[in-house]
């Protein structure tokens, strides 16, 4: 148990909270959960891979934010004019 | 004519450059990989460049501003973090939303990216939030997690206060 | 590894804050300022922590890239979210005659 796999724990278990504000309120207070659970998805990756001692997953790190990005930006959009 | 072709240039070494970081291996294979993505990318950005849809053409002096963020996040964070000491003691809240002056311009490109980088820069740091820049009422708009005093950024790309 | 931890902790502290404020606060802008540290304050010493154990290399040149992606990134989405709020509630984000602005020109109705 190394700290790196602690931290990993740590901001898996971040995740927990940002899955109660994607599940409660108004469509926009769900996004919020979302855009802030893919910014910890994207941190947990990297410690992750520093825990395993494996540098692959820094690609998913990278992959992660960029689609967390878009995902985020179409329900925006989407919420804001059609939904 | 020698000005977009110097920008395609570095745009096309900036984007290998970015493959190979990405890649993190000096094999040829990975480069020759590389030089198809960043014809990739900069064929992309001349397609967007024609149609007119993202104009940016930032001046040295705007970029330089960038530098100033680390002190505005660390300012914002202790703001943030006051407030959140605010609400864990029950005491109202001082977030608010502010209109600013601010000089919009028009719809050149050095306009644009003035008022695309005043976004930029002000919503990084934690304290505030721009929500637009109205170009009619010439005002940036914007949320802000405690009355704070206009922050020098924002000066220097054209807000009047 | 001591500082490793220290920085670890710190990041992860970050999180866990960030994270509660955003489940138990109410309104929605004050929520919203909360993205912001996750993407700044925190993942910096995940930044210096990654940089300590791996050094100057592949793990540091990525996580660089994911630190200035993230960066943008949260920007951009704060700004449409912040907008797309306001004019799902408003039908407009602009400021509203009904609304007291400090600062805004609108008449107030």
């Amino acid at each position: 148990m190394n700290p790196w796999l602690l931290a990993s724990i740590a901001l898996a278990f971040c995740l927990i909270p940002c899955g109660i504000a994607t599940f409660r309120g108004s469509p926009m207070d769900r996004l919020l959960g979302l855009e802030m659970g893919g910014v910890i998805v994207s941190m947990f990756f990297i410690t992750f891979s520093e825990a395993l001692g494996n540098p692959n997953f820094y690609d998913l790190a990278l992959a992660s934010a960029l689609m967390a990005f878009g995902g985020g930006l179409v329900f925006a959009r989407f919420l804001e004019r059609w939904l | 004519m020698l000005r977009g072709s110097v920008s395609l240039i570095i745009g096309f070494l900036f984007l290998l450059d970015l493959w190979m970081m990405f890649a993190s291996s000096p094999r040829l294979s990975e480069l020759y990989v590389g030089f198809v993505i960043a014809a990739l990318g900069v064929l992309g950005s001349c397609l967007i460049r024609g149609s007119g849809l993202a104009a940016f053409r930032p001046r040295p002096r705007w970029v330089a501003l960038a530098f100033l963020e680390p002190w505005y996040i660390l300012v914002g964070t202790y703001r943030l973090a006051a407030s959140l000491i605010r609400a864990l003691l029950h005491r109202s809240s001082l977030a608010r939303f502010r209109a600013i002056p601010f000089d919009t311009g028009g719809d050149d490109p050095e306009s644009s990216t003035r008022r695309t980088l005043t976004i930029a820069y002000l919503t990084i740091p934690p304290d505030s939030v721009v929500v637009g820049i109205d170009r009619h009422l010439n005002e940036l708009l914007l949320h802000e997690i405690q009355p704070s005093p206009l922050p020098r950024i924002a000066r220097e790309l054209g807000a009047q206060e | 590894m001591t500082a490793i931890s220290i920085l670890l902790g710190f990041c992860v502290a970050v999180c866990v804050i960030c994270g509660l404020a955003l489940a138990l606060f109410r309104d929605f802008y004050v929520r919203l300022h909360y993205l912001a540290p996750v993407t700044t304050i925190a993942f910096v010493p995940l930044l210096i922590a990654v940089v300590i154990r791996e050094g100057a290399g592949q793990a540091a040149m990525k996580s660089i890239l994911v630190f200035a992606a993230l960066l943008l990134i949260n920007a951009v989405l704060t700004h449409a979210t912040a907008r797309a709020d306001r004019v799902r509630k408003l039908g407009h984000w602009t400021a509203d005659p009904n609304e007291q602005i400090p600062g805004s020109s609108v008449p107030r109705s």
